[in-house]
């Protein structure tokens, strides 16, 4: 057996400058493989390329071992069944009857006559989905969630080797979420179906899915074993989320970080720039340094020593005060003005030139990352 | 189901025995069957049995594009005016008839193929790396409307002789002959049979595009082909009975109420109905109003109107 059921190679495709995929992608063979990533780059483009609904700008797709362009729409639709994301409306037929469409492909062109064998795979479509039971009832009555298992049963019906699911789970509430997953599970390890779906659940794709292929901006973001994936930094990635993620079970918990994600603030920023002598920069700065009052007046965030020696035209110091308000910098700037700091020269003031400035400084904090 | 043949025999024997001249069933038989000399002989022969045909014909061929056509457009509301059938084969006849009255023998023909090329004409219009349903629904309207102005305006200038046309664009069966059978015979045998193997690719695509390429079908060319099919038909009808509006609207659509979507149902009992529709609709037009007639089209409309709105009244009742 081929180890790959699909393979796309330099897989290419655009449809305006929003919309660029390009993607080398190997979907193993009788595994389950969920695609996912964040809304808009390629998940459903990916499928429907795929499936021959879309023409690839280049690249190639090989299915089975064959490219693609090599089958006819009839051949393929014997490997490969697709439930498409759609909620276009059903004609008036019975569950039964829709579902004896997927047996279309293995029917002549004219033909539509159903021989005993349709008739049984088509019982054991309707069996898979747990559908007999309302095979006779109107399509158009069923809820979202049974409507979406006819149709996949109509897929079924079709006996490929591979199924293609764009987001069967949504519109379905968590308990028919878990039954149709475990359904496709089963269909896998029991009747060998490869299965690739779009799947938004990282948490249903960990817990079903043997492979997990991340899309973000048009390529693969991140590519393997779901649980080996799916990483804080993964999620940080893909998603531009803060979360944790714990795996005490197979069922990944993703736990997102309180907070927004980024904070503004404006603050003002003083700078006092002192010129002394060659020599006596260390001294204004271990003065400055020992100022423990600083912390105390109001408004006051930090303050930063910048020192340099110059040979010929003496060190300089700047002090770089933050505060919170235009007062407060203006409280400390009127002090500074005054008090020269004469304490930090025994030998006399040696301060040759004393400049002071105010800006208004606005902050963005990126909040703090855990690796 | 198994009552569409039988309501279409009976349509069939409602139209030759009523008439100003009413004629025994036994004596149809008897006609039919040869033999026998009855003195009503040439009333059905010439008149009641040939103009009955045509009216069948017509009919069956009205449903069952109509049937085709709001399958492949996936719209309830598409009948043969939808793909420009009765623009086309309007523009001609009034040509034909106004403009060119020495060449009005050549009217069947000439709509026929007036019909055929204003849907190609659509259609190619519509194409645009395929021809989706709303596109060429889009088209039709934009092209019938352009060759209805056309039209009207010949009408206009030619106002004198306009008579000739009305009974044509009302559509009417009055005066259908073996020849006008013999005309369109060829063309609705071949189209009727051509909705056998449609069938199939007609129930395919009420799925939708998406799921019927899914499930191998050459989804543009069945199209295409299907179009083509139900323009036969169409501009079959329209070639000899005029613009004979509703009935390619709305029996598919009854039947559709009454039997579900299935082709394999729904083509059948829609030909059958059609052509029963048509010929009790044309024997009542033309025995209620005696001596004058009225033209079945407009009587159609005013029988099948309120039946329809019946329908759809009931229906949503169900709902």
């Amino acid at each position: 057996m081929n180890a790959h059921a699909i393979e796309t190679k330099a897989l290419r495709f655009e449809a305006g400058p929003y919309c660029r995929l390009e993607v080398d992608a190997a979907l193993l063979e009788g595994k389950m493989t969920a695609i996912a990533g964040p809304k808009g780059p390629g998940k459903t483009t990916l499928l429907l390329l795929i499936a021959g609904l879309l023409k690839p700008a280049g690249g190639t797709i090989v299915v089975r071992g064959r490219p693609a362009a090599e089958y006819t729409r009839l051949e393929l639709a014997t490997e490969l069944a697709m439930l498409p994301q759609s909620r276009e409306a059903l004609p008036e037929l019975t569950v039964r009857e829709l579902v004896a469409f997927g047996r279309t492909p293995r029917l002549g062109r004219f033909r539509q006559r159903l021989g005993e064998a349709d008739e049984r795979e088509i019982d054991w479509a309707l069996r898979q989905m747990s559908m007999r039971s309302c095979e006779d009832r109107m399509v158009h009555t069923l809820s979202g969630g049974e409507r979406q298992k006819a149709l996949i049963a109509m897929a079924l019906a079709q006996r490929t080797g591979i199924l293609l699911l764009d987001e069967p789970t949504t519109y379905l509430d968590i308990a028919h979420q878990l039954e149709l997953m475990r359904v496709l599970k089963k269909l896998n390890r029991e009747a060998g179906l490869t299965i690739v779906m779009v799947l938004h659940d990282l948490q249903q794709a960990a817990a079903f899915c043997d492979e997990l292929i991340a899309l973000k901006a048009g390529g693969i973001a991140a590519r393997g074993v779901p649980s080996r994936v799916i990483t804080p930094a993964f999620l940080r990635d893909v998603y531009e989320i803060e979360a944790e993620v714990r795996f005490d079970e197979p069922y990944p918990l993703i736990i997102p970080l309180p907070g927004p994600a980024a904070e503004e603030e404006a603050i003002l920023v003083v700078t006092d720039t002192y010129r002394v002598a060659s020599g006596e920069g260390g001294r204004l700065a271990a003065y400055w340094s020992a100022r423990e009052d600083l912390g105390t007046m109001p408004g006051f965030l930090g303050m930063e020593l910048l020192q340099s020696e110059k040979k010929s035209a003496g060190d300089e110091i700047s002090v770089i005060t933050r505060w919170r308000t235009a007062e407060d910098a203006a409280v400390w700037q009127a002090a500074t003005s005054e008090l020269v700091p004469d304490a930090a020269f025994p030998a006399g003031p040696a301060i040759l030139s004393h400049e002071s400035s105010l800006k208004l400084v606005k902050v963005r904090r990126m909040p703090l990352r855990r690796t | 189901m198994p009552l569409a043949p039988l309501l279409l025999a009976a349509g069939i024997a409602f139209g030759l025995t009523t008439g100003s001249v009413p004629i025994p069933l036994r004596d149809i038989f008897g006609i039919l069957l040869g033999g026998s000399h009855s003195p009503y002989e040439a009333i059905l022969m010439d008149v009641r049995l040939p103009r009955v045909l045509v009216g069948a014909l017509v009919g069956a061929c009205l449903a069952a594009s109509g049937a085709l056509l709001q399958g492949i457009m996936r719209n309830p509301l598409a009948d043969p005016g939808i793909i420009g059938v009765s623009a086309g084969g309007g523009l001609v006849a009034v040509v034909t008839l106004v403009a060119l009255p020495q060449f009005s023998y050549l009217l069947p023909p000439a709509a026929f193929a007036g019909s055929l090329v204003a849907a190609l004409l659509i259609y190619a219009l519509s194409w645009d790396n395929g021809a989706s349903p709303v596109k060429i629904v889009l088209a039709g309207v934009a092209v019938s409307a352009l060759l209805g102005a056309v039209m009207n305006g010949i009408m206009v200038v030619h106002s004198d002789r306009i008579q000739a046309v009305i009974p044509w664009l009302a559509g009417g069966l009055n005066g259908r002959s073996w020849h006008h059978l013999s005309f369109m015979l060829p063309y609705a045998l071949a189209g009727l049979a051509l909705t056998v193997p449609a069938i199939k690719p007609a129930n395919v695509l009420m799925l939708g595009d998406k799921t019927a390429k899914l499930l191998g079908q050459r989804v543009e060319l069945q199209r295409l082909l299907l179009l083509a099919l139900a323009a036969l038909l169409a501009g079959t009808a329209v070639s000899v009975a005029g613009l004979v509006g509703f009935v390619g609207l709305v029996v598919p659509h009854a039947v559709r109420l009454l039997i579900g979507d299935d082709y394999r149902r729904l083509m059948p009992v829609s030909i059958a109905g059609g052509g029963a529709l048509v010929v009790i609709a044309d024997t009542i037009a033309r025995t209620w109003f005696d001596p004058a007639e009225l033209p079945v089209g407009i009587l159609l409309a005013c029988i099948g109107a309120p039946f329809f709105l019946y329908l759809l009244r009931r229906r949503s009742g169900i709902r």
